[in-house]
């Protein structure tokens, strides 16, 4: 662990306040309705063991904190429990937002806001008590406390999508940080039949949160908060029967709030892990030769996401994390299910990046939607990085 | 790291994963089923509908009973030497629909029977060659190829509503130019046998039939349900020059092979007018709502797709409210106004549109009918 400068500190106040305002102050709020609890308080890290294991998954999964309840973490338990009402309550808001105004074109966003949101901390409260009662003493890791100046990835992804062609891509991609900013470009492009390439770009401004370069100040921890821009280009073309030929490109616009919050913050037993979450919105060109037309539509952007630090040594560091995303415009695209629920819904993924030299790593995801996606690259840092 | 911390994690989210996951082939088996609607065979007698435009409800030596899905059907009928006459009930007929036997021109004879349990439903007696062997049979109105001007309705979304439902066929029923409608999906609120056979029931209260493809609130039971009581999900008809296509997006998507039978029907009906009705659109007006498909890069090849076969108008349902708006060129409606939990705040109750089309011109020309 490193120790926190008086910066570092105060960095770790701006971010308190700041990042993700419905996690923290779900968290805050059940903090101060513990007498005894709260980050302040100390609480005693709770017991490993199978008893502690297995009431995180039953009855954990429906009363997240059970596996901190019954190791002794009783404030830490409860808080978990809180949140997970909380959750349970802004998805119950979402949805029936939704539904009592027939997702009214008026009202949608901010319920599925809500919902998201919900969504998010339900999960991840469940997710941090397994956490906690299965991570080691100390947590499975600590994050980066400044960023490299350069990360590039350059990889291979598999989509398997039964309706699209060009299903095997190779992609290159760049994370380029100077203080608070960030410029990321990338490209994917199909390697087989047809055409089905996706170039991105991201223009990000950390407000609080870890920054790169030399001279930079080590963060408190991984906690950051930012504004981003971003822009995609994606063409796709296919040849049909006949004279006929599938082919559009899209170009999407997007602004949204990124942030993630260390749970160290609320519990020594949650050290090592985190919460993501991200909101904001698109608007897009789409642009069909056959009709010599362009037409607009917009996008939600929704993202929230629970994850791990591993190790504690920056040639031997990596990050994991599950997540929930809204996006229907990429090559997951939404959940398709039997049943009822088709469409509305994004997708869910798991990523993570391990370092295996001071340089090199690799990055390996698997996304499920309208297509399962799986990905793996191999991946470049340069510049000054600091747990 | 822990090793059970890193076991407990990556079971956590492979559940989450699996069970947020679903499945990328969920309209595939509802596709099958298509292929296999319209055929059918008993002990000396089998049938074979064109197109699958009908689904076959009952086949005995003496009885085949049809339920259309289009104007104008035809069938092949096999049947053994010496076999007796067959009464062929169709349901779901223009009320002025008559049976002719293509082939053999001689040896087959047909007879109108009267009675009749519906104004859309029609009845024949069917002789067949006395040496048995194949017949093509046609079930059509007179005007099938007439040209001129005509005009059909369009709507979705009834639901929960079906107890109200006759509000809107009373108003369909007053405007005596509808020759039939077609309906977007969403009949029932879950798909429940009851439900079905309800709608069903309830068409009666129509002088003309109803062709229609599924919604998603057909998929809450067992997703091929809606086969057994009203036939295909995907499929393409043409009556008075005018092509009209019914896909299944009821799982915000098309089957793959539904792409390869589109491409067909898109070839057959691009020098006509032609139509394209679907549940749920491939593109939401409001698109940060997305009731819509689940990929945009899907929705925007089947638009692409359309736009390159001419397509002149695509109908959805799903959303409950009405929008007209354009989609790849083509001009689109969202009539969910069939009596289902309405959006609220965008004044449009329950409604239905009607189309008047002129194929000689290539023009047709929409209209929203408000019940409420």
């Amino acid at each position: 662990m490193t120790d926190l400068s008086s910066e570092a500190g105060r960095d770790r106040s701006a971010v308190g306040v700041v990042t993700v305002a419905p996690i923290l102050l779900a968290l805050l709020a059940t903090d101060a309705a513990i007498a005894g609890g709260g980050a302040g308080g100390a609480p005693p890290l709770p017991r490993r063991g199978a008893l502690p294991a297995a009431a995180a998954v039953v009855p954990g999964v429906l009363l997240h904190g059970s596996g901190h309840f019954a190791g002794g973490d009783r404030p830490t338990a409860w808080r978990l429990l809180r949140v997970e009402g909380l959750g349970l309550g802004l998805m119950l808001a979402g949805v029936g937002g939704l539904a009592l105004t027939g997702a009214s074109q008026r009202t949608v966003e901010p319920f599925i806001w809500t919902a998201a949101a919900g969504g998010g901390l339900f999960a991840s409260s469940w997710a941090a008590d397994l956490y906690g009662v299965l991570a080691p003493p100390g947590g499975t890791g600590d994050p980066q406390r400044v960023l490299p100046g350069l990360e590039a990835r350059f990889g291979t992804r598999y989509v398997s999508d039964p309706t699209l062609a060009g299903d095997a891509l190779v992609g290159l991609a760049l994370d380029l940080r100077s203080g608070r900013w960030r410029f990321s470009p990338g490209a994917w492009a199909a390697t087989d039949v047809g055409s089905n390439t996706r170039f991105e770009g991201e223009l990000a401004f950390r407000f609080v949160g870890p920054r790169a370069g030399a001279g930079a100040a080590e963060a408190a921890d991984g906690s950051f908060f930012d504004l981003v821009a971003g822009g995609i280009h994606h063409r796709y073309s296919e040849d049909m029967a006949g004279p006929l030929r599938a082919a559009f490109d899209m170009t999407t616009f997007e602004l949204r709030a990124d942030g993630r919050y260390d749970l160290q913050r609320t519990a020594r037993s949650l050290a090592g892990s985190f919460v993501e979450a991200s909101a904001g919105a698109g608007i897009g060109a789409y642009h069909y030769p056959a009709a010599s037309t362009s037409e607009a539509n917009t996008l939600l952007l929704a993202r929230f996401g629970f994850g791990i630090y591993l190790g504690r040594r920056a040639d031997r560091w990596g990050e994991l994390r599950a997540y929930y995303d809204h996006r229907h415009d990429d090559y997951a695209g939404g959940l398709k299910m039997p049943g009822l629920g088709s469409g509305p819904l994004g997708h869910f993924g798991v990523d993570g990046r391990a370092f295996l030299t001071p340089h090199w790593g690799f990055r390996a995801e698997v996304q499920a939607g309208a297509a399962w996606v799986a990905g793996l690259a191999l991946v470049y840092r340069y510049g000054r990085v600091a747990l | 790291m822990s090793r059970r911390a890193t076991a407990g994690l990556i079971a956590s989210w492979t559940a989450l994963l699996g069970a947020g996951a679903g499945c990328v082939e969920v309209a595939d088996a509802r596709a099958r089923r298509d292929a296999r609607i319209g055929q059918a065979e008993a002990a000396g007698i089998a049938v074979q509908v064109r197109g699958g435009l009908a689904t076959v409800y009952e086949l005995t030596p003496a009885t085949l009973h049809l339920w259309l899905q289009a104007p104008d059907v035809t069938l092949d009928l096999v049947t053994a030497a010496g076999a007796p006459p067959v009464e062929i009930i169709a349901g779901n007929a223009l009320s002025d629909a008559t049976l002719a036997a293509l082939a053999p021109v001689a040896g087959v004879t047909v007879e109108p029977i009267a009675a009749a349990a519906a104004p859309t439903e029609r009845r024949w007696r069917v002789t067949p060659p006395p040496g048995g062997g194949a017949s093509t049979l046609r079930i059509a109105p007179a005007d099938s190829a007439a040209a001129g001007p005509w005009r059909f309705a369009v709507f979705a979304d009834v639901q929960e509503a079906i107890d109200r439902v006759q509000d809107i066929y009373r108003r369909m029923s007053q405007d005596a130019g509808i020759r039939f409608a077609v309906m977007s999906g969403d009949l029932t609120r879950n798909g429940a046998p009851e439900q079905l056979a309800r709608f069903r029931t309830e068409m009666t209260g129509l002088a003309f039939p109803i062709y229609m493809t599924l919604g998603n609130h057909e998929l809450g039971v067992r997703d091929d349900l809606f086969h057994d009581y009203f036939g295909r999900g995907n499929f393409s008809f043409v009556y008075r020059n005018v092509q009209f296509t019914l896909l299944d997006t009821a799982s915000a998507t098309l089957a793959p092979v539904v792409y390869d039978w589109l491409g067909g029907w898109l070839i057959e009906g691009i020098d006509r007018v032609h139509f394209v009705f679907a549940h749920i659109p491939p593109l939401d007006p409001i698109g940060t709502r997305n009731g819509a498909f689940a990929s945009r890069l899907e929705a925007n090849k089947l638009l692409s797709l359309l736009a390159s076969g001419h397509v002149d108008t695509t109908f959805y349902g799903h959303v409950h409210s009405y929008y007209a708006y354009s989609n790849a060129g083509i001009p689109a409606y969202i009539t969910g106004g069939g009596g289902a939990i309405p959006e609220q705040l965008d004044g449009i109750g329950r409604h239905y549109l009607t189309v008047d089309v002129d194929p000689a011109a290539q023009t047709s020309q929409v209209a929203i009918v408000r019940v409420d």
